[in-house]
């Protein structure tokens, strides 16, 4: 066809469309390049090369040309499209239907094995991600962080090549020329070496080795800044091999926790979640004699975790260390329990620190009386309690002395090998030395001896670059090569930096746990100029072969092992569609023996608490340590922080009797300075719950060089970390002096007020209420479930589905991940601080978090505020276009188009869930951002209100699904991305009108109630009140 | 006999004669204007050119330059709307009302104040548009067109009912006005000398001769208009109310909103009113029309309306205690003493403190007094308005929502823009219109009637 000329034309026998009959349509250069190019590869290069004209190669992993749309979508401004030509498939690629997503088992990594992850994808291109449930560590959720994850990946910040640096600015280079460069150094003689994040990948780790086992001076450093060195070394010195525990929430009856976050901000969050609330779960409990585990938190500052915690208990920082002791003396010498209690070295070490003389020294809330009931109950409950701590809150300068007291008291219950468990993890003897080995890199830097430095997954410069003395020593090496996806701090201070594929773009395996491996795979191809990280050691390593190659002939030993009687390819198809290969072992490991004489260092005794103020640093929930990527990824700035609710910056958290104190106010801007002058300025939040001495901020803000979003965003926090002698980072417990500085920055909260008033919004009862009178309410007024609600008009009937919800305020922690989900999932833009502080934030679902009892002891409860698809909707009757109508199914929908914007429905709503776009926000979306959108849900314009549709578009795809296979839908086959990335499954989904669903029961059950339910709005979801395990007899407050 | 008569009002003072009227009222209208109302006019349009370039602005930008956000979707522009709808209804009283009751005094006014009612109404319905999200759709959807969809309008929305509300309203008064009009047009038409301001006027008074059979389709059609119109003084602000009434907002969600509000419409009116007239009779020395006696008993007006007012504030929070309604009891605490404590202090004390000084006839017969407090009455009725529309939304149920609205440049700007608008029409008016309704005046006054001059009333 394409032979044809003007001259001998004949119009073909089978025609398309008109303009095939015209010799025109077959000579013009620009349709004749677009037949050609029925498969292209790369989305952003084909923007550029279908104007050039140029051809490419179908490569394995292929996907499809961008449709028109979306190109348009990509490319224009707001001025009228171009004209371009769309050419449909003659031949469909196998397995891709245009409307219908591929669904790819992958894994999120993270330095414990990632989390396992469902891609979900669209016309080849990856746009939402999910869990795995065959995961055995998340299979029930995502956090916030991961479900952020693909935002960064199209993050217009990216690098598109590699990029050679000097002077503070960037000039771009080429692989060819990078590899030259590598390939010289590499071969001169000089000590080269590796320093990555903690690698979880056996095969990468694998890779690194043999990599290195090329040049004549090669260490891989695996220095991994989430893992707390004190927790290693106290592993070493308790039981002399240092072993990276894994903590079974779900063995442990009663937890008691150190100022560890590990609900919150913690690498594994979504495990640890998984398994905390499987001990707590009333849904599948009778009432009369309900069992949940118990939760006490001692911490410097509220973290989401003493949040959720059934008792807390505030501490100035660097306090946890005697309150550990206390307890483990009231256990072997005032009780004489445990099998230590008759051994001398630990009597020793704890003389100095009984309950009464630690509760004095610490004052507060802690009593003598606590300490001695906390001992009590461990020992009630030894052999499945949990005493855990080590978060950046309580690594003081005591923090290596209380991760002993911490193995100590695990020890002395028995916990260890059974809640405690140290053989669970993968073995990786380079991530337990990785602090050392760090430590070492860093003199050999400075020395001069260092050739060739090669950086990854790690942000050294940034972070703790100045505490550890990093930063300084980076300029005395020779070449140093950051591999990471953007010139950060620290590469900007290197002289090459390489760009890595995105996870999503690149091969990989991971080990979560002892005899468990997961596959990583790409699911698009890479959108810039990069390579993945083991390709680059591939070709330093003059190695033939791709890295693909190199990890499947790695899992050649994989497959002998767990091949079971498969042929390879087979194991490996099977494997990568499933994602996860082996279980974790029901096991207990067994305890191991305590080495009493590690207690010596404690036998100095107790040190005076001192006067003043004291700092503590902590990390956010949505970024982290903050040292990546995430810094610069919109969703997560914007995520209102659980606790505090503030968007986009750091700030200095303060008691409310401290401000008041220092007569500080909200927002009040104050510079905060430790004993080496080391000084920040921040604003001051006011929150109930810190101690009256502490002072907290968190690291991960202060970045300089992200990407436009996140740079400049918060203060850099991590100035105030200094190292001990042994090289361990001291991150809390710093002596600060606080001074006010007269003037005022306001944050970006998103809740302003913090009482329910006593209204019948939430339910907060103790589990002794619960087993007692499982409908217990706590007093409100009007009352919580009113006795009968007088209804004019007749209600809607709902003949086939009925979609109701219910979310279990017991299980719900506030985490977030359900609020990026939804972000994610609908298409939901972000607004900037500006627009926070204005109160316009667009995520259809927030977190309202109460506070009740006192400011300096509060309960916090989260519930989780979205659309509450009401029946007798005030909305629906006040739209004069009637853009918001009552589906036959119970939903109350929203139609875009027809909506003029005269935000009645929004005034009318009782629970303020609807958003308003008071801008186009789309228009903010440049360049690559714009393949992150859900294809299956409008981009809204400015003037029309929005709001949570029980994800519609998931309901739909599973009628048609169920239709086509002629049935009913299942119950749980359609889950809200809500609901779905949930690692506790708070929230269930499902249809009503089934009484053998999962949500027609919970909407029955006893402890069911609705927001504000005298208003007859009668909403679809039902809350079930929020129980708390306190002590034995305590009713909760009024 | 000793007979108690009450003598009649003196309605028109300074021994006019039917031409006195004819050439005062007309004067204006043939004469070159004056810097006076140069500098008015000039003031009147720069504010509404300031309206215009930041609407336009908003337009192409979105409503996001205004100070609305989540929870307070409503603010400065339906705080407008309701307040120039509000203004409007003093003009039909005047006009339909007290003809209805028969009170001649009503002549020398009901010219003005229907004016004043058929701009306050543009005013009002420039809002309901330029509020809305998408106002290119707006402007059709809100009506009930049939169209191939089978797309209809939710009736059921308070919305909808002011698009028939105010719409009514404007047509009847405008009909309303302009039939009162035409005699007046005649005799400016008889007297111009102009060939062109001859035309403009014989086209706009319709042929109107004066004959018999004018007279009397003339006052049949004015009668029903003023049957018709008489109603709409008290349902269209009720519809208005309803906006808020029908919703389920504390602070909202009352049964005393429409007395409250045609009561508080009448208020604010009839103090536009006062405002107007006190400038009209000086810049265009219509003092014997527009009496001291005419001004006084608008002010008695006024304040007996502004009792009203005062009396439902009361009501309102005995109700807010007495319902044991905590959301209710809440908002009107929240009213007083919460963060807009200054915008209810403002409305208290110009609506309900500051009229009381009519109780005294010296106050309420003093010129300068009665202007500055029909100024205050003004404000006072627009931060009425505010405090109704945004204390109520800033807090309502759920106090994780509760937020703060602060009006932005945009809005204050928008705002001036509308009384420019107003303004500028009503000055376009006093210099083509007669501003008094000459027929009807000369038909109360004492000269030409026998009666009268037997009485030796002048």
């Amino acid at each position: 066809m394409d032979k044809q000329s003007d001259a001998t034309f004949t119009p073909p026998r089978h025609w398309v469309s008109p303009e095939e009959l015209t010799p025109a349509y077959w000579s013009d250069p620009g349709s004749q390049t677009l037949r050609g190019q029925e498969f292209l590869e790369k989305p952003i290069e084909s923007l550029a090369a279908l104007e050039k004209g140029a051809t490419f190669e179908l490569e394995r992993r292929e996907f499809l040309t961008l449709m028109g749309a979306s190109m348009a979508m990509a490319s224009f401004a707001c001025a009228r499209r171009p004209v371009e030509k769309i050419i449909p498939y003659v031949i469909k690629p196998e397995e891709v239907m245009p409307g219908v997503a591929n669904f790819y088992a992958s894994t999120y990594p993270g330095v414990y094995g990632g989390h396992g992850i469902l891609v979900k994808t669209r016309e080849g291109r990856p746009i939402k991600l999910e869990p795995n449930p065959d995961h055995p560590v998340n299979g029930s959720g995502l956090c916030a962080q991961a479900q952020a994850a693909i935002l960064t990946m199209y993050d217009p910040d990216r690098l598109t090549g590699p990029v050679l640096v000097s002077g503070g600015s960037t000039t771009n280079a080429s692989w060819a020329d990078l590899d030259k460069a590598m390939g010289g150094k590499l071969r001169s003689g000089g000590k080269v070496r590796v320093l990555t994040g903690g690698i979880s990948s056996p095969t990468t780790r694998k890779l690194i080795k043999e990599f290195l086992g090329t040049v004549s001076d090669g260490k891989h450093v695996q220095w991994e800044p989430s893992i707390s060195p004190a927790l290693l070394a106290a592993q070493e010195e308790s039981y002399g091999d240092a072993k990276l525990p894994v903590y079974r929430f779900d063995r442990a009856d009663l937890i008691v926790s150190f100022g560890s976050d590990f609900l919150g901000a913690n690498p594994d969050q979504a495990g640890n979640l998984a398994l905390w609330s499987k001990k707590r779960d009333l849904r599948g409990q009778k009432a009369e004699g309900a069992r949940m585990s118990r939760l006490i938190a001692f911490e410097p500052s509220v973290t989401l975790t003493g949040a959720n915690a059934d008792e807390r208990y505030a501490l100035d920082a660097g306090d946890e260390l005697k309150v550990a002791l206390a307890i483990a003396h009231q256990l072997t010498v005032g009780m004489q329990q445990t099998k230590l209690a008759g051994d001398a070295p630990t009597r020793e070490a704890l003389r100095d620190f009984s309950p009464a003389k630690v509760a004095q020294d610490v004052g507060g809330k802690v009593t003598e009386d606590l300490i001695k009931k906390v001992a009590k109950e461990l020992w009630e409950n030894r052999g499945r309690s949990l005493v855990i701590g080590g978060d950046l809150l309580s690594s003081g300068a005591d923090g290596l002395k209380l991760q002993l007291a911490i193995n100590l008291l695990n020890s002395a219950l028995e916990n260890d090998g059974v809640t405690v468990d140290p053989s669970a993890h993968a073995e990786n003897a380079g991530l337990l030395s990785g602090w050392k080995d760090f430590r070492a890199l860093i003199q050999d830097m400075n020395s001069g001896s260092v050739d060739v430095l090669i950086i990854q997954g790690v942000n050294p410069v940034y972070h703790l670059g100045k505490a550890t003395g990093f930063a300084a020593a980076l300029g005395k090496v020779k070449m140093a090569v950051r591999v990471g996806d953007r010139v950060d701090e620290t590469g900007a201070a290197c002289h090459y930096v390489a760009p890595e594929h995105h996870f999503l773009e690149n091969w990989g395996d991971h080990e979560p746990r002892a005899g468990v491996l997961t596959l990583q795979q790409p699911t698009i191809h890479p959108l810039h100029d990069t390579r993945g990280f083991q390709d680059m050691l591939l070709a330093w390593a003059g190695k033939k072969g791709t890295w693909h190659e190199y990890l499947q002939d790695s899992w050649k030993s994989v497959h002998s092992t767990h091949g079971r009687g498969q042929g390879f390819e087979e194991f490996w198809m099977d494997s990568l569609q499933k994602g996860v290969v082996g279980t974790i072992s029901g096991k207990e490991s067994g305890g191991r023996h305590f080495r009493t004489y590690s207690l010596r260092s404690l036998m100095s005794g107790r040190t005076a608490k001192g006067e003043g103020l004291k700092l503590a640093l902590y990390r956010k929930v949505a970024l982290g340590d903050g040292a990546g990527a995430q810094a610069n990824n919109g969703w997560l700035q914007e995520l209102p922080d659980p606790v505090t609710t503030v968007t986009w910056d750091n700030h200095f958290n303060v008691a409310p009797a401290l401000a008041q104190k220092m007569k500080l106010a909200q927002n009040d801007v104050v510079r905060v300075s430790a004993e080496d002058g080391t000084a920040l300025e921040l604003p001051v939040l006011v929150q109930p719950g810190m101690p009256e001495n502490t002072v907290s901020v968190a690291v991960g803000y202060g970045r300089t060089r992200v990407g436009s979003v996140g740079t400049g965003v918060g203060g850099d926090a991590f100035g105030f970390v200094k190292t001990d002698a042994d090289g361990i980072p001291i991150f809390s417990g710093q002596k600060i002096k606080m001074e006010k500085l007269g003037w005022r920055y306001e944050l970006a909260l998103t809740q302003g007020h913090h009482r329910t008033l006593d209204r019948p919004i939430v339910n907060d009862i103790t589990l002794n209420e619960y087993r007692k009178e499982p409908g217990a309410e706590m007093h409100t007024n009007p009352e919580l479930r009113p006795k009968e609600v007088a209804n004019i008009w007749p209600l809607h009937e709902y003949a086939g589905y009925r979609w109701g919800m219910s979310v279990d305020q017991t299980a719900c922690t506030g985490c977030g991940a359900c609020v990026i989900a939804c972000q994610a999932e609908n298409n939901i833009p972000i607004v900037g601080r500006a627009r926070v502080r204005m109160s316009r934030e667009m995520q259809w679902i927030r977190i309202d978090r109460y506070y009740s009892g006192t400011d300096d002891a509060p309960d916090l409860v989260f519930q989780p505020m979205m659309c509450q698809h009401c029946e007798n909707a005030p909305c629906e009757t006040v739209c004069p276009v009637l853009a918001t109508s009552h589906t036959d199914e119970g939903l109350n929908d929203m139609t875009y188009n027809r909506c003029v914007g005269t935000r009645y429905c929004q005034n009318n709503c009782p629970y303020k869930v609807r958003r308003f776009n008071f801008f186009d926000h789309w228009k903010d979306y440049r360049g690559s951002i714009n393949l992150a959108w859900n294809p299956d849900v409008t981009v809204r314009s400015r003037g029309v209100m929005e709001k949570c549709t029980f994800c519609i578009q998931r309901i739909n795809e599973g009628k048609v699904k169920s239709r086509i296979e002629g049935r009913k839908v299942n119950d749980g086959e359609i889950q809200t991305a809500c609901q779905q990335t949930c690692p506790t499954n708070a929230i269930t989904f499902g249809n009503v009108n089934d009484p053998t669903s999962k949500v027609s029961k919970l909407r029955a059950d006893a402890r069911g109630f609705k927001a504000i339910e005298e208003l007859n709005t009668k909403p679809s979801i039902t809350y079930l009140s929020k129980v708390r395990n306190k002590e034995q007899g305590a009713t909760d407050h009024v | 006999m000793s007979e108690m008569t009450i003598p009649p009002d003196i309605l028109v003072t300074g021994g006019k004669t039917f031409t006195h009227v004819n050439d005062d009222v007309s004067a204006p209208l043939e004469r070159w204007p004056t810097w006076k109302w140069w500098v008015c006019f000039a003031v009147a349009l720069s504010c509404l050119g300031t309206g215009v370039i930041l609407a336009s602005d908003m337009f192409m930008t979105g409503l996001g330059v205004l100070g609305l956000n989540e929870p307070v979707g409503w603010g400065c522009f339906i705080v407008n709307f309701v307040f120039w709808v509000g203004i409007g209804h003093a003009g039909t009283l005047i006009s339909a009302i007290l003809f209805l009751f028969r009170q001649k005094w009503r002549t020398g006014i009901n010219r003005s104040a229907e004016a004043m009612t058929i701009f306050a109404v543009m005013t009002a319905l420039l809002f309901p548009l330029i509020h809305t999200g998408r106002p290119w759709y707006a402007a059709i959807w809100l009506l009930p067109y049939p169209n191939q969809r089978e797309l209809w309008v939710n009736f059921r929305s308070p919305l909808l009912w002011d698009v028939f509300a105010v719409s009514t309203y404007f047509t009847i008064s405008l009909l309303f006005w302009y039939v009162g009009l035409i005699p007046d047009f005649a005799s400016v038409r008889d007297r111009a000398k102009n060939k062109v301001r001859k035309l403009v006027y014989t086209l706009l008074s319709m042929g109107w001769r004066g004959s018999n059979r004018n007279w009397s389709h003339y006052e049949v059609a004015y009668l029903l208009l003023a049957g018709l119109s008489t109603p709409l003084v008290l349902s269209v602000h009720s519809v208005v109310s309803f906006d808020f009434a029908v919703s389920n907002i504390p602070g909202w969600h009352t049964t005393i909103f429409p007395p409250y509000f045609v009561a508080g419409a009448i208020f604010s009116g009839f103090a536009m009113v006062v405002t107007l007239l006190v400038i009209v009779r000086e810049v265009f020395n219509l003092k014997d029309y527009i009496t001291i006696n005419h001004l006084e008993k608008m002010n008695k007006i006024i304040m007996t309306t502004g009792m009203m007012v005062g009396y439902a504030y009361a009501c309102e929070f005995f109700i807010a205690w007495y319902s044991g309604n905590p959301y209710e009891a809440f908002t009107f605490t929240n009213r007083a003493f919460g963060p807009y404590w200054w915008a209810y202090w403002i409305m208290t004390s110009c609506n309900v403190i500051i009229p009381q000084v009519f109780w005294w006839k010296k106050m309420r017969t003093n010129v300068g007094v009665m202007f500055v407090v029909s100024l205050f009455v003004n404000i006072g009725m627009w931060f009425e308005r505010f405090v109704i529309t945004v204390t109520s939304l800033h807090r309502d149920f759920l106090p994780s929502s509760w937020a703060y609205y602060t009006p932005t440049w945009y809005d204050w700007g928008i705002t001036i823009g509308a009384m420019g608008f107003f303004f500028t029409f009503f000055l376009l008016f006093c210099r083509v219109f007669p501003v008094v309704a000459m027929a009807e005046v000369k038909g109360v006054m004492a000269h030409g009637n026998h009666v009268s001059k037997e009485k030796g009333v002048a």
